[in-house]
């Protein structure tokens, strides 16, 4: 299955923030798919192709860093940003060479997601970030 | 999310009552707040449970995701005792948990929450 409208895929563990960010997304009317580990976020993006994946990458099952690096491998082309509290350092670039496109940083700020995402997906209508 | 936050007395005229957390939070966010908040009083069960138990992996992991969601709902406090839970569980510190799980308890049961 290929989506034919932009789409995002919240691949992530925490209950409370994968609803939090599917809340946010599904405002801007973006299509919202979500996986609650690794294993599961691989499969879905492989099988969906979405526009933007925003990967945990600490998760259980498989970790977001397996799970980027696999989706790599097998073709996946589309943007994925780190949903990690780590903006540098080791655990930064480690999700950057993992293939990971850039970073977003936790705790998850509702204007600035929404902002990153809008870029993301090529819009200009979300308020930028301050 | 926007949030405003005011600390005073439960009420007015009773000088002994505990101060009351009040957050405001968008009306849009309400189901989403709520849902989160009902989340967190049942973790403190599967805190005490997990205490009872000496079940340090399930409390370090309760910890982990308080850290990383309380800020974003507008309750920085819950992601500060989720830090210190998370920290006091990798080290087997009881003692320190059993503070924290207090800690918890008592902020949840003085926050008062309003939707704009």
């Amino acid at each position: 299955m290929h989506l034919s409208q932009p789409s995002v895929l919240v691949a992530e563990d925490n209950e409370d923030i994968r609803e939090l960010v599917s809340h946010q997304l599904r405002r801007m009317g973006v299509e919202v798919m979500v996986a609650e580990d690794g294993r599961r976020a691989l499969d879905l993006a492989l099988a969906t192709r979405p526009t933007l994946v925003l990967m945990d990458m600490d998760m259980p099952v498989m970790s977001g860093f397996d799970a980027v690096a696999a989706l790599r491998a097998q073709g996946y082309t589309g943007q994925i940003y780190a949903l990690t509290a780590y903006q540098d350092g080791p655990e930064a670039d480690r999700a950057l060479a993992s293939g990971c496109d850039a970073l977003l940083g936790k705790p998850i700020r509702s204007d600035r997601l929404r902002s990153r995402v809008a870029q993301a997906l090529g819009r200009s209508s979300e308020v930028p970030a301050v | 999310m926007n949030a405003m936050v005011e600390l005073g007395p439960e009420d007015s005229g009773c000088r002994s009552a505990p101060p009351v957390l009040t957050v405001q939070v968008e009306k849009d966010m309400e189901a989403l707040v709520q849902r989160f908040l009902a989340r967190k009083r049942g973790d403190l069960d599967r805190l005490r449970g997990a205490l009872a138990t000496d079940d340090f992996e399930t409390m370090r992991r309760i910890g982990h995701d308080l850290k990383g969601s309380g800020e974003a709902f507008g309750f920085p406090e819950l992601s500060g005792f989720g830090a210190e839970i998370e920290r006091a569980a990798t080290s087997s510190n009881g003692h320190a948990l059993r503070e924290q799980l207090t800690a918890v308890e008592q902020f949840l049961s003085h926050l008062r929450v309003t939707f704009r």
